[in-house]
């Protein structure tokens, strides 16, 4: 892994963590990356709707509207450590996985347009709405 | 056997040993009890055997609070009582709806599940059930594509439900009751007061009128209120004589705390891949049962809600469907029943042509949960009279923010069920969104099921009639129906009723045994 240099963020929580600058990306380096929309919403929704879903969201936590802290946010694994976003698809696609259900089991949830959904997949949607105007 | 009380002379006394008043679920399943008894039974049913405009008008009161339906087309007031349009829809009371619950105001019957367990069982017959199996893997075991959802047992279980034809008990048991020769069937019988001994403490006759003029007495040792919880009440606080506050109201308990079911659009379930979900749709006439969500005791307990299920209906059709509470407006049931099938067959049509890869994708999440026991909610007496000078019920409908809290929690937690399965997403209604917003959407509605207004209690200062539904302070005065229940629960209240009368039955054969 790259050397890394570290900065503080805080999340709409109040807790502070560790993410990487580098390994992070910009909006245009993800904004084709299929993981930036939440995969099961996805059956379910359309793209105007997970966009919508999106805007409230960074509405709601506007200290969450930026796209790089948005995907380090989404790219930090369960040890704090950030999955490169040139990391392979299956790879970050299954870190998301783990932290949707992890969501749904710990009750990390948040109602977004009625929508009961993972933080993570809201934060997916917040991602989306910022990449794919 | 059976008389018109309008075609015998006026000022007529009718004796027997058990009077009935009230010909509906109730009245019926226990006249049908005494059949062939050595004990005389007189039956009284304010109406004929059909629909009758001048009788239905008898029920009309004002309401406030909550929109409510009109009083006058919520009931049906002839021979079989309300069976005469009801939907069928059957299931127990949990155990936890009888126990005291501390998060649960006035929570706590005097009797528990167990109790009423075998009167489940033999009340599964007059309403033409199945075996008295709720247990959903007896249903699977009949039919393994009734498949539960992937949720997790410990927080979301399959409440089942048995449906009816439905039986109208009217049509179904009027030949018994006719033909039996120890009941005393008498139609256009209102009751229209109670008399009561000098102390009060036991019911000497009643008088029944009707509109054709004619006014009769009616004597017998026990006397049984099965009218329906608006009526029960209504009777009770009008008969005030002699007892100034009205008959069992010493504790100003009588009418108080009615309940409905709070019955409500509120979520969408959305499946990633399409699932009939065959084990939670019904099909008119054709499903024997089927399961609602239920969220489970331990759960209810830690987020200190009420108890309530949730349907599942295609999306498809509910979305063309309007809400009960604006459909069923019309004083007339008949009316409002032909507004709602018509409804009900257009919603269909217009889902029909739908392909199911999409109607089996999304689901309307319907709402039916109890609403918690609220002296506020009650029913009074107007001054307003009826044609046969009884004062008119009028019904104050109350519901709190207890109630919305609990629906709200309902789905957050099958939401998160939802979730963890990995099966779909749920969507919450806009007036769910807001956990601070106490208010009620328009389409809010309850399912016509009037609870509460005699509750049963073993302290006549929390209760109107003790454990065996016998009126404290009257000795011989019962009452029958879902007046008498403490709580709500989910189910509708059909069931519970006949189980309850069967229980009550039982009591008075007893009873009147000891004192031969």
């Amino acid at each position: 892994m790259k050397r890394r240099s570290f900065i503080q963020l805080s999340l709409y929580s109040g807790a502070a963590i560790t993410i990487s600058s580098f390994g992070c990306g910009t909006a245009s380096e993800v904004a084709n990356k299929p993981w930036v929309q939440p995969q099961l919403l996805s059956h379910i929704c359309d793209a105007k709707t997970v966009r919508e879903i999106g805007v409230r969201y960074r509405e709601k936590f506007n200290n969450e509207n930026h796209e790089k802290q948005l995907i380090n946010i989404l790219l930090t694994d369960s040890t704090n450590k950030v999955v490169p976003v040139t990391s392979e698809e299956a790879v970050i696609n299954s870190l998301l996985e783990q932290k949707i259900q992890k969501d749904f089991e710990t009750g990390n949830t948040v109602i977004i347009k009625g929508w009961i959904l993972s933080v993570t997949e809201a934060r997916q949607c917040a991602l989306f709405s910022l990449t794919q105007n | 056997m059976h008389v018109d009380a309008r075609m015998i002379d006026s000022g007529s006394l009718i004796e027997g040993d058990v009077c009935i008043v009230g010909a509906g679920a109730a009245g019926i399943s226990m006249a049908l009890e005494w059949i062939n008894t050595p004990h005389k039974i007189i039956l009284l049913e304010g109406g004929g055997f059909e629909y009758d405009p001048l009788v239905q008008e008898l029920y009309a009161g004002k309401t406030t609070g909550q929109p409510y339906y009109p009083l006058k087309s919520a009931r049906l007031h002839y021979f079989g009582g309300t069976t005469g349009h009801w939907a069928g829809y059957c299931s127990p009371f949990d155990e936890i709806d009888f126990i005291k619950r501390d998060w649960v105001p006035h929570s706590g019957w005097p009797i528990t599940r167990k109790d009423l367990d075998p009167f489940y069982a033999r009340a599964q017959k007059n309403p033409e059930l199945g075996p008295y199996e709720y247990d959903v893997a007896y249903w699977q075991q009949h039919d393994p594509a009734l498949i539960s959802l992937p949720l997790d047992e410990k927080v979301v279980w399959n409440k089942m439900w048995q449906f009816s034809p439905p039986t109208q008990f009217g049509v179904k048991y009027k030949d018994a009751i006719v033909k039996a020769k120890n009941i005393h069937l008498y139609t256009y019988a209102n009751v229209t007061d109670i008399k009561a001994n000098e102390n009060v403490s036991s019911i000497e006759g009643v008088t029944i009128k009707n509109h054709a003029g004619k006014t009769h007495r009616v004597k017998a040792k026990y006397f049984v209120l099965a009218c329906c919880s608006i009526q029960n009440a209504r009777l009770l606080l009008a008969a005030n004589s002699q007892a100034p506050k009205g008959l069992g109201n010493d504790n100003d308990n009588v009418g108080r705390y009615f309940m409905e079911h709070l019955e409500l659009k509120s979520a969408e379930l959305h499946l990633a891949r399409p699932n009939p979900l065959k084990l939670y749709m019904i099909d008119f006439g054709v499903t024997k049962a089927r399961a609602e969500l239920a969220i489970t005791k331990e759960k209810q307990e830690e987020h200190k809600i009420l108890n309530g299920t949730v349907s599942l209906t295609p999306l498809e059709f509910t979305k063309n469907l309007k809400p009960m509470i604006e459909i069923w407006k019309d004083d007339d049931p008949r009316k409002n029943l032909d507004s709602m099938l018509s409804a009900f067959q257009k919603a269909g049509q217009e889902a029909a042509s739908i392909s199911p890869e999409i109607t089996n994708k999304s689901f309307e999440l319907f709402t039916r949960i109890e609403q918690a026991p609220n002296p506020a909610s009650r029913v009074t007496l107007d001054r307003d009279k009826d044609a046969l000078g009884v004062p008119r019920a009028m019904l104050h409908w109350e519901l709190t923010a207890f109630e919305k809290r609990s629906i709200r929690t309902i789905y957050e937690l099958i939401g998160q069920q939802v979730g963890i399965a990995g099966i779909g997403r749920v969507k919450l209604m806009e007036f769910l969104e807001d956990a601070n917003d106490h208010s009620w959407p328009s389409f809010a509605g309850a399912g016509w099921h009037h609870m509460g207004t005699t509750r049963m209690s073993d302290d006549p200062k929390n209760g109107v009639v003790d454990a065996n539904c016998k009126v404290h302070g009257i000795s011989n005065l019962f009452t029958a129906g879902a007046s008498n229940y403490v709580t709500a629960a989910a189910p509708n209240p059909t069931l519970t009723v006949i189980a309850l009368t069967l229980r009550l039955s039982d009591h008075l054969k007893q009873r009147i045994k000891s004192k031969t």
